[in-house]
C-alpha cells in the first residue's frame, strides 16, 4: 500500500491545476451561457502536452 | 501509488481471514446472546502475535505496520466484532500509547506481557460528565511523595471488567483545563479500585465495558506515562490510532452483512427467480460493495499515514466517520435484503446490524469526527 505520488505524477496534476486555474476557470461562465465549444482552450492543452 | 499489499500483509490478512472463520465465525452468535466474553479466541490472538499487531517483536508484539493491523482488525471483527474491539482497545488504546510515550523500564512491566496477550488492557478517559468533551475531567491525581493518589470514576470502559492495566488519564493541575490533564499505566487489582458489573448494551455484547471508581489510589510516581500535563496529548493522538482500528471493525462487520446479504440474495426465490436478480436487490448489493471499497480505502490510507509517521488526525476521523456511518447503512441493507429472517435471531445479519451502530458511537461520536476534519478544514 503506498498512496503517495510520485514526482510525475505530482508535476502532471499540478501542470493541469494551474491549466484549470489560469486558462480555463475564467472563461467558464461565459462559455456555459453562450455555450461556445473550447475549442481554443483544447488546442492550448495541447500546447502544455 | 500502489494499491497492492505486501507479501507479509497479506500473509497475516490471510491468518486473520482462517482464524476468524475457524474460531470466530462458527460461536459468534452464540456468544453475543449468552453475552460471553471470548477468553478461549483472545488468547489464542495473544498466541497469534495480535494483540499487539504493530508493538516491535522486542516489546512482544508481532512487529507488522498499521496497514496489517487495519488489514487484521477488518478479518477478526467480520467474525467477530466483539472480539475485534477487545483486541482493537488492547492494541490501539493501550499498547500504542505505552509504546510512544512509554520509557524502557515502563515497557518491560506494562507493553511486553499485553503486546503478548498474557495480559488484557484498557484504556480510561471517558466520565460520567466528560465524553465528548474529554477535557471536562473531574477524576484527579495528587503528588504525594512517591506517588499519586487517584481519585474519580471512568465510565465505558472496555475491557474495564477484566484489565490487568489502564492507560488512565486524571486531572493534576485544575486550573490548566485541558492542559492540567496527565496520563498514568495504572495496576487496576490496585486497592481502591472497584469495578462495575458490565454494561447491558444493544450489541457487541461479547465483549463487556464497565465503570471504574477509584477512591485513593495510590500509583507508582514512575508509572506517570510522558510528562505531567500531557495527557491530553497522549488522549488525542492515541485516538488517532483507535480510530483506525474501529474504522477497519466497521468495514469488517459491514463485509460480514454484505457477504451474508449475497449469498441469501443468489438463493432466495421470488417471482421465479433469484431475489439477486430483481435489480432492486441487485443495485443495493453494488451500493454496498462500493461503499465498502471506499471505506477501506480511507482506513488503508489512514493506515499509511501513521505508518510513515505522519501526522493522520483529519484522515483518522474521515476514515472512522465514513467506515461508521457506511456500516450502520450496509448492515440496514443487508437486513433489509433478508425480509423477516433478517430480523430473526436465527440468522446473524440482526447482529450485525445492532454491531454496526456502536462504531458511530465510540472512540469519539460522527459528531465529534465531524468537528475534527471541519476545524482542519478551517485551519489550513
Amino acid at each position: 500500500m503506498d498512496f503517495e505520488l510520485n514526482e510525475l505524477q505530482i508535476a502532471i496534476r499540478d501542470t493541469a491545476r494551474k491549466f484549470a486555474e489560469e486558462r480555463l476557470a475564467p472563461g467558464a461562465r461565459e462559455r456555459d451561457r453562450q455555450e461556445i465549444f473550447p475549442r481554443e482552450e483544447i488546442l492550448e492543452m495541447a500546447r502544455w502536452a | 501509488m500502489n494499491f497492492e499489499l505486501t507479501e507479509t500483509q497479506r500473509m497475516l490478512r490471510d491468518t486473520c481471514r482462517e482464524f476468524a472463520e475457524r474460531e470466530l465465525v462458527p460461536n459468534a452468535r452464540r456468544w453475543d446472546e449468552e453475552h460471553r466474553f471470548p477468553v478461549e479466541a483472545v488468547r489464542k490472538l495473544g498466541e497469534l502475535g495480535l494483540m499487539g499487531v504493530a508493538v516491535p517483536e522486542e516489546w512482544g508484539g508481532a512487529g507488522a505496520d498499521n496497514v496489517s493491523y487495519a488489514l487484521a482488525m477488518e478479518e477478526i471483527s467480520r467474525g467477530c466484532a466483539s472480539t475485534g474491539v477487545i483486541m482493537s482497545v488492547n492494541n490501539s488504546l493501550y499498547c500504542d500509547p505505552i509504546l510512544r510515550y512509554g520509557t524502557e523500564e515502563q515497557k518491560r512491566e506494562w507493553l511486553v506481557p499485553f503486546a503478548r496477550g498474557e495480559k488484557l488492557g484498557c484504556f480510561g478517559l471517558t466520565e460520567p460528565e466528560a465524553g465528548s468533551d474529554a477535557a471536562a475531567q473531574k477524576t484527579t491525581a495528587v503528588r504525594d511523595g512517591d506517588h499519586y493518589v487517584i481519585n474519580g470514576a471512568k465510565n465505558w470502559i472496555t475491557n474495564g471488567t477484566r484489565a490487568d492495566a489502564i492507560v488512565l488519564f486524571a486531572m493534576t493541575n485544575r486550573e490548566a483545563g485541558h492542559r492540567g490533564i496527565s496520563a498514568f499505566i495504572v495496576d487496576l487489582n490496585s486497592p481502591g479500585v472497584t469495578r462495575a458489573p458490565a454494561d447491558r448494551k444493544l450489541g457487541i455484547n461479547a465483549s463487556e465495558s464497565c465503570s471504574l471508581y477509584f477512591e485513593n489510589v495510590r500509583v507508582p510516581a514512575k508509572n506517570l506515562l510522558g510528562k505531567e500535563g500531557e495527557g491530553f496529548k497522549i488522549a488525542m493522538s492515541t485516538l488517532d490510532g483507535g480510530r483506525i482500528g474501529i474504522a477497519a471493525q466497521a468495514v469488517g462487520i459491514a463485509r460480514a452483512a454484505y457477504e451474508a446479504a449475497l449469498a441469501y440474495a443468489r438463493e432466495r426465490k421470488t417471482f421465479g427467480k433469484a431475489i439477486a436478480e430483481h435489480q432492486a436487490i441487485a443495485f443495493m448489493l453494488a451500493d454496498m460493495a462500493t461503499e465498502i471499497d471506499a471505506a477501506r480505502l480511507l482506513v488503508l490510507r489512514a493506515a499509511a499515514l501513521k505508518d510513515q509517521g505522519v501526522r493522520h488526525t483529519a484522515e483518522s476521523s474521515m476514515a472512522k466517520l465514513y467506515a461508521s456511518e457506511m456500516s450502520h447503512r450496509v448492515t440496514h441493507k443487508a437486513l433489509q435484503i433478508h425480509g423477516g429472517y433478517g430480523y430473526s435471531k436465527e440468522f446473524d445479519v440482526e447482529r450485525y446490524y445492532r454491531d454496526s451502530r456502536i462504531t458511530e458511537i465510540y472512540e469519539g461520536t460522527s459528531e465529534i469526527q465531524r468537528i475534527v476534519i471541519s476545524a482542519n478544514l478551517l485551519k489550513a
